[in-house]
């Protein structure tokens, strides 16, 4: 009788301490948060084409489309990738109504590039050198009073895992030479792949190079966009948004699924956060 | 205050509607050595099992050495040793390791009881030897000694000659003598062989189709009617004659003679109202029945019976 | 109680499926060896000779400490729950098919310290068989394949989406971790499998029925389509065990699953008794 007593308490105790530890409760608790500073809401948006077609550039008869969706959604910045040139970005501002600045990065040595849309009329813009092309730094204030926020456009190489190691290196070296009390955002397509179930193996560099870059941002950002899902077709998630780790909360965090236009590949990930 | 080890009172059990014990109540004595026998299937195991807290009766009671079995098990089954049906080992292991596993479990054992069972039961040679090679009838033998393991009052011995053959039946017979001489335990035995029993125990009860039809002595069974060879002329008409007397049971052999089953004091009344009758009797001997006979009167259904008749 | 303990772990020790399991992980190891071999020489161009203790350039990335993560993750969803089944299975019902059940329970032993006993015991083993197993692959990641940190990635583990590192001293800790908390999992098939032993007559049943309704609930909480199910079956609150092997272990849900687990065990071993303690032995 007392082991059926024994195994009745036991039996009760494992349901209290399974009642007890349940995680929702910690989430729900760690998700109340009493005061919110002002908002800030950045988008990133890849929008190039898939491999299908000829040019994989973005094409300019997509761009009144794309204004659209950044209309709609109202970011305070915009990082924008695979751009063809500096006339499909003044098409894009055209369609944008006067409503955003922008810049592009310099070609370097690739065909396309990055691109830096934000409200703010005083933004600076900056080219970063990374492994032999470049992404785009812009500099802007939210308010006046607030500190200086950096939004980086990047968009590290397709195809080598190696590259996009030594680009991503590079990146967050420059970001660390920002003034202290900077905060920095840095946003684009990575083409990391560290959630492949069966495309890469135990023995090839690739795992190990995107898996060591990603922990390097990680070192320094926190990555706001991870609870999103997926930002590309194929069930990949290789767009990012990186913030930092404390001075922000995060309020939203959306992959705009059904946004892509055309033969668009990516859909933008959108953002906002509690400065 | 009784002196019964074994007691049972109205014990039923039924599996959804078949009854397969039917409101026994039995009685064993200390000192006896009581025989329970019933056809296949007539509800000795359950009883046994019932009895011994292996199956839950779905009425009754059972007073195991003065312990309500559904309140106190344990205290009584310290006291007793059981084989049911084919005695099972951990075939694997030593008659001598399962010996020490059985007696561990009763309280422990010390080495010399050990081997005290083992030359009761003749298995001290082989004690060592893995229970896998023994015979049916070593393993019946290593059976009894798990049961006088724990130095018990009253042992159950279910089908212990069961798969014998005639030189294991003789020496298990010989072996539940010498529990009862030398070791003077009450003993309960079920079996199907009728003249081992009759040999053997002093009570008897018999069950059929889960209810008890005879529990006594084995004298008092046999005496109770007697059955009496009858030889007469005119057969047919004796034969009308005596069998619409409800006290007497008449059955024909050929055109020869008659059997009439009847109580003692009615054997005169029988030969005078022949004799009344003009019949010429020429022989009228009693034949003293077996315990088997006895038996197989007792629990052969009508259909055979009538068969017979 | 204690004796009872003691006669448990001499039928065990000497039970041939307990060999079995121990050998059968033993061939499971060099198994696993020869595969990431015959993989890393695959991937490799036949430089795995060279490459197959310290993988490319670090020492980290592939080592004695991954092997035996990826090995103890493999056989642990499978092979060792069909040991656990298998040994838990037989202790009441295979005891009722040779007939020693009843020898048993005519002595004076209640049937609650029968049935303790032998879980107890089944726990017993089921926690030597993690413990073997783990010392077994650390054994040899050690001698063939190396040492180092050990190296987290997203992939065929499921087991973090980030990648991450656990320091090896560490790492050694977790691994002692885990032959603890996956023992407490592993309790959950060996008390269903217990309860299948009282309801059926023959070990195969219960065995089968264990592994069966492991299987079934392991495959479909498997299956994308059926997420929504997931959270109803006990295979997944089982998998709580892999968390000590995340960098940082996520208590809170640890103890959370690791609880629910606990209900499991003692849920089905209340559920066995009763019915054990009521069960008419009629082998």
């Amino acid at each position: 009788m007392w082991a059926k007593a024994l195994l009745a308490i036991l039996f009760a105790l494992m349901i209290c301490s399974a009642f007890y530890f349940q995680p929702a409760r910690k989430r729900s608790l760690l998700a109340t948060k009493p005061s919110d500073g002002p908002r800030l809401r950045l988008m990133t948006w890849n929008v190039g084409y898939a491999d299908l077609e000829d040019d994989t550039r973005a094409q300019t008869r997509d761009l009144r489309a794309v204004a659209e969706i950044i209309m709609t959604h109202d970011p305070d910045a915009i990082a924008i990738q695979e751009l063809s040139g500096d006339e499909q970005l003044k098409i894009l501002l055209g369609y944008l109504g006067g409503r955003y600045r922008g810049a592009v990065a310099r070609p370097g040595n690739a065909d396309r590039v990055e691109a830096v849309l934000v409200k703010d009329r005083a933004a600076r813009f900056e080219d970063i050198r990374a492994d032999g092309k470049f992404a785009l730094g812009a500099t802007f204030h939210l308010r006046p009073e607030l500190p200086e926020i950096v939004l980086v456009s990047a968009h590290a190489d397709a195809f080598s895992a190696a590259r996009r190691r030594a680009y991503t290196g590079e990146l967050v070296e420059w970001t660390e030479a920002r003034p202290e009390g900077t905060i920095v955002f840095v946003a684009g397509d990575f083409n990391f792949e560290v959630a492949v179930k069966d495309e890469s193996h135990l023995y090839t560099d690739d795992l190990k190079h995107d898996s060591e870059a990603y922990s390097y941002l990680l070192k320094y950002f926190r990555d706001l966009g991870r609870d999103a899902g997926d930002t590309a077709i194929n069930d990949r998630r290789i767009d990012y948004i990186f913030g930092p780790p404390e001075r922000v909360l995060l309020r939203r965090a959306e992959v705009l699924r059904g946004a892509a236009v055309g033969r668009m590949d990516h859909w933008p990930l959108l953002i906002e956060v509690a400065l | 205050m009784s002196d019964a080890v074994l007691e049972t009172e109205l014990l039923t059990k039924k599996y959804s509607r078949r009854v397969v014990v039917n409101q026994l109540s039995l009685k064993v004595e200390r000192g006896d050595i009581f025989g329970f026998l019933g056809r296949n299937g007539a509800g000795k195991s359950t009883t046994i099992r019932m009895a011994l807290g292996l199956v839950r009766p779905t009425s009754g009671r059972v007073r195991l050495l003065g312990h309500d079995m559904s309140k106190h098990p344990l205290r009584a089954l310290a006291r007793i040793g059981a084989i049911i049906e084919a005695p099972a080992f951990y075939d694997h292991f030593s008659g001598w390791r399962n010996l020490r596993m059985f007696a561990a479990m009763s309280g422990g054992a010390k080495t010399e009881r050990i081997e005290a069972v083992l030359d009761i039961v003749g298995l001290r040679d082989r004690a060592h030897d893995p229970v896998r090679v023994y015979s049916h009838g070593m393993r019946q033998r290593l059976g009894i000694a798990q049961a006088l393991l724990p130095a018990p009052e009253f042992v159950i011995l279910d089908e212990p000659t069961d798969g014998l053959d005639p030189q294991g039946i003789h020496e298990m017979r010989l072996l539940i003598r010498r529990l009862r001489d030398e070791l003077g335990l009450t003993i309960m035995l079920s079996s199907h062989l009728l003249f081992e029993v009759e040999q053997i125990c002093n009570r008897i009860a018999i069950i059929d189709q889960g209810r008890l039809i005879y529990q006594g002595s084995i004298e008092e069974l046999i005496a109770k009617t007697t059955t009496i060879k009858l030889t007469v002329d005119r057969i047919e008409e004796a034969y009308q004659l005596l069998s619409h007397n409800p006290k007497l049971s008449v059955s024909r052999n050929g055109d020869q003679s008659l059997y009439v089953i009847m109580a003692d004091d009615q054997i005169p009344l029988v030969n005078a109202l022949l004799v009344e009758r003009g019949f010429r009797v020429m022989e009228l001997s009693p034949q003293r029945e077996t315990l088997e006979q006895v038996f197989l009167r007792l629990t052969q259904n009508p259909a055979t019976t009538e068969a017979k008749n | 109680m204690l004796t009872q303990l003691m006669l448990e772990l001499f039928k065990i020790c000497r039970s041939r499926s307990v060999h079995l399991s121990f050998i059968t992980l033993i061939g499971f190891v060099g198994l696993m060896l020869w595969g990431f071999y015959s993989y890393a020489e695959r991937k490799t161009g036949g430089q795995a000779t060279e490459q197959f203790k310290y993988t490319y350039e670090s020492k980290n990335y592939f080592n004695g400490l991954t092997f035996a993560l990826y090995s103890v993750m493999f056989s642990f969803s499978l092979l060792i729950p069909i040991f656990v089944a298998m040994v838990a299975g037989a202790q009441i019902a295979g005891e009722a098919r040779t007939g020693t059940l009843r020898m048993i329970c005519v002595r004076p032993l209640s049937r609650v310290s029968i049935f303790l006993s032998k879980f107890l015991m089944v726990a017993f083993y089921t926690y030597l068989l993690m413990a073997f197993f783990i010392g077994l692959n650390l054994l040899a990641g050690l001698l063939f394949v190396g040492w180092g940190n050990l190296e987290l990635y997203p992939g065929p583990l499921n087991l973090v989406d980030e990648p991450g590192k656990i320091m090896r001293d560490e790492a050694l800790w977790r691994f002692v971790y885990a032959s603890l908390s996956g023992t407490w999992a592993l309790l959950v098939i060996a008390a269903i499998a217990m309860l299948f032993s009282v309801l059926f007559e023959t070990p195969q049943m219960a065995t089968v029925a264990t592994i069966a309704l492991y299987l079934m609930f392991y495959i479909i909480g498997r299956i994308e389509f059926f997420e929504h199910l997931r959270p109803y079956f006990f295979t997944t609150d089982m998998d709580f065990w892999r968390d000590v092997f995340k960098p940082s272990i996520p208590w809170q849900s640890f103890y959370h699953y690791g609880s629910i687990c606990g209900a499991y065990i003692f849920g089905t071993l209340l559920l066995a008794i009763t019915i054990f303690s009521r069960k008419d032995i009629t082998s």
